[in-house]
């Protein structure tokens, strides 16, 4: 369902990962769970309730005559029911929903921002533009300034930072949902290769992406006829999501992918994994890849929560042969999104309301149980139904929990404006060794001159 | 225009001292003002979504101007123009386009005349035929481009399985410079055969009769007949199909764009092997948000289309002129 849609959410996009002054990192998570469900929760419930005069969140959010509040999103929202339950509480917002492709709505919404006019009170944006989008924060609503402030123990640390400026100042997005990050992998491949099939057993193979690796070259050893992995682009932004800083010294524009020694290493163990021909060098998203899934072209594949869906609708036949296993490192992210305020728009108070109410834990749970996001808030992540989800069509894993603890535990990283292209700088590169083109050092030279143009 | 004005204006001389002031000032509106206002609709929309935006983007070629801070632009002057000039990934996106041009525009017209020339020598069902040759350019073009990457594609497309059968080694049709090329042509002759056919069948219908009955009876087959009739007929028509097609050219993108399916990329493949100029500008401007350089590149585009239609049109007088003698 949505992954589908999704797919091109990402692939259409660029970017990864989570965003973040590293300095102001904060980690006051896990233990006020339950607390921070109440409270978040709190507008939502009183835009259930607004006959309680005692409610204050409800009050100032009713506009004194009838107004039309309007957002923009792609893919699968799942927002219809709640819309009608905040209509009824709110008799003079009527709310407009528009549902373009994921490409389309980033797109509409860049022109719109550029041009000054056009964009919806509420637009949603994905994780693959979101650090393009925070650098110019001038264009969106400063929801600090509207009391968001109390919203961020609800978030794991890098969802929050994701979407604030690089001063730190200005929040401009309301996380909706995560990717989270697990590895998905055929257990007939793995019993054929003499490895073990147990997803606890599978998760102790590979505490580190060196150790995964090293898997990797005892599974190709077993000749299953299989890859080991998709696509050596995905092994390099696996490693890539987990480091401190990536491409840009944290707080500032400058680019550092260059003299990064985490970049290096990571590209260095992805070309001893080309080396050692782990990879299918299959490109993602294009036919080979899809039907890649179906044949069994690949053992392991980084799998964020919306992928679980995406194998599901197109190898529909491999039910039962996959499960899930946590990533090297148990942390990361690829994909999710905020719902942001353009600050063009006429209704900034009441689209915060509204956005508040369809972002809170307790809407997250039910967006959950319909179509399957996997929700960004704390509390709605800790929650029975989502944290003890068990996915049949792999195994019964235990996704929920996997996906939970990957978000929880990723920690922030400052993505600078140009992250996107960047990263496609770098993955353009591995795919050149991939495809023979060039060596690695020329293809890292190259790629680093890339970036800098990209950056420039 | 003036034959217009002569028309109309000449029958009313002979009285025109009797005529009111205010008859007088109808026929000056009806003979001289309305004629402009006929083809103002055209004049006023050509330069509304015409040429001012061709102008602005000259400005904006001029500026350094980020895509979502307008109006916060420098003047920069050619600066713009000096770093293209330089810039070897421009070059190579002007090299691509080129190729692609001769490997589109020469097979397509060639197919394309070969199809015509058996369509105009089918009876029966030849609406049909018609038609069915006009469908592949009326399919979606990113359908079209979906399938053919499809059957582009290294494990499991139809090409690769085909060659199979002959021991031949999967190609990975993308990852080459000349393969991809080759993909991203025949998706587009593929697209363009059938209409440019139809035109020359159109041609080819005006030919008179009694030439290939004339040939035909000293023994020349279809394929001289072909030859020695129908291409010299077809000299105007050829030119203009050519400079169409080498116009539109100019601007290939969407079968580049969607052949490289791979996350945002509008690079044209790992190695830009197959990145375009269109591709090159939309990199630039919206997925890097220079809006001036992207400019820049816009109005190299404009100027280079200009001259490839100057040189077509003094071609197509030529052969039309080879036409008449």
């Amino acid at each position: 369902m949505r992954a589908l849609r999704r797919h091109f959410a990402v692939a259409g996009s660029v970017a990864v990962t989570a965003v973040v002054l590293a300095g102001t990192g904060c980690s006051k998570t896990g233990s006020s769970a339950d607390k921070s469900a109440d409270k978040a929760a709190a507008p939502a419930a009183a835009a259930k309730a607004p006959d309680k005069p005692a409610e204050p969140a409800a009050k100032p959010a009713e506009p004194a005559e009838k107004i039309k509040l309007t957002i923009n999103n792609f893919g699968v929202f799942g927002y219809k029911p709640l819309y009608e339950e905040y209509q009824q509480s709110h008799p003079n917002i009527e709310i407009v929903e528009s549902v373009s492709e994921y490409n389309s709505q980033h797109s509409n919404l860049i022109n719109h921002l550029a041009s000054g006019s056009g964009a919806a009170d509420i637009e949603a944006v994905d994780e693959g533009f979101m650090a393009q989008l925070k650098a110019r924060p001038e264009q969106f609503v400063n929801l600090l300034d509207l009391g968001a402030a109390e919203l961020e123990k609800n978030y794991p640390p890098f969802k929050w930072q994701s979407s604030i400026s690089a001063d730190g100042k200005r929040q401009i997005g309301l996380g909706t949902d995560v990717g989270g990050l697990a590895m998905c992998y055929r257990t007939d491949l793995f019993a054929k290769a003499k490895l073990p099939t147990d997803p606890a057993e599978v998760s102790a193979l590979w505490p580190t992406w060196e150790k995964y690796v090293e898997t990797g070259i005892k599974f190709k050893a077993a000749k299953t006829g299989a890859a080991f992995f998709d696509a050596a682009t995905n092994l390099y932004n696996g490693q890539v999501f987990q480091l401190d800083k990536a491409y840009y010294e944290p707080g500032t524009n400058q680019v550092i992918a260059g003299s990064n020694p985490g970049v290096k290493a990571a590209w260095d163990l992805t070309m001893k994994a080309i080396e050692q021909g782990l990879s299918a060098k299959l490109v993602a998203w294009q036919p080979d890849w899809v039907t890649g899934f179906t044949k069994g072209s690949f053992a392991t594949i980084t799998c964020p929560a919306w992928m679980n869906g995406y194998i599901k609708e197109n190898a529909p036949t491999t039910s039962g042969k996959w499960n899930i296993a946590a990533v090297p490192n148990a942390a990361g992210n690829w994909g999710g999104s905020w719902l942001t305020i353009p600050a063009q728009g006429k209704h900034p108070k009441e689209a915060y309301e509204l956005a508040v109410f369809l972002t809170a834990p307790t809407q997250q749970i039910k967006v959950f149980k319909s179509v399957g996001n996997f929700p960004s808030a704390i509390p709605a992540i800790h929650d029975e139904t989502v944290a003890g989800f068990k996915n049949p069509f792999f195994n019964d894993a235990p996704t929920g929990k996997i996906y939970g603890e990957s978000a929880i535990n990723l920690k922030p990283q400052f993505q600078g404006e140009k992250h996107g292209p960047i990263r496609k700088a770098m993955e353009d590169g591995i795919t050149r060794v991939e495809q023979g083109r060039q060596k690695s050092d020329a293809a890292f030279a190259q790629s680093i001159k890339d970036v800098a143009r990209a950056a420039r | 225009m003036v034959e217009t004005h002569r028309g109309v204006a000449l029958p009313g001389r002979p009285a025109p001292r009797r005529l009111g002031a205010v008859k007088r000032s109808l026929e000056w509106v009806d003979s001289k003002l309305a004629p402009y206002l006929y083809i103002a609709p055209f004049f006023l929309l050509f330069i509304g979504f015409g040429l001012f935006p061709i102008l602005f983007t000259g400005y904006v070629s001029l500026t350094d101007r980020d895509l979502l801070s307008p109006g916060a632009e420098t003047f920069t002057g050619l600066a713009n123009y000096r770093e293209l000039i330089a810039d070897d990934y421009f070059w190579n996106a002007v090299k691509n386009t080129f190729l692609l041009m001769a490997m589109c525009a020469i097979p397509q017209l060639v197919f394309a005349l070969i199809v015509a020339h058996v369509l105009s020598g089918i009876v029966r069902l030849r609406t049909m035929f018609r038609m069915a040759v006009l469908l592949p350019n009326v399919t979606s073009i990113v359908a079209v481009t979906l399938i053919f990457g499809q059957i582009f594609s290294r494990d499991f497309g139809v090409i690769n399985w085909f060659f199979g059968l002959f021991g031949v080694d999967p190609i990975s049709w993308q990852a080459g410079d000349w393969s991809s090329r080759l993909a991203v042509a025949t998706m587009v002759v593929w697209r363009w055969t059938g209409y440019n056919a139809l035109i020359y069948l159109g041609a080819m219908q005006a030919i008179p009769k009694e030439r290939f009955e004339a040939a035909a009876m000293d023994g020349a087959g279809m394929w001289r007949q072909l030859w020695h009739i129908t291409l010299p007929a077809l000299r105007p028509t050829i030119a203009f199909t050519a400079l169409v097609s080498l116009i539109g050219q100019m601007q290939l993108f969407t079968e580049p764009l969607l052949f490289d399916a791979s996350p945002g990329s509008v690079s044209g493949g790992s190695a830009r092997q197959f990145q375009t100029m269109m591709l090159f500008m939309y990199e630039e401007s919206f997925r890097l948000g220079h809006m001036g350089y992207g400019a820049a590149v816009a109005w190299v585009l404009i100027q280079m289309t200009f001259v490839l239609a100057a040189i077509g049109y003094i071609l197509t007088r030529r052969a039309a002129a080879g036409e008449t003698k």
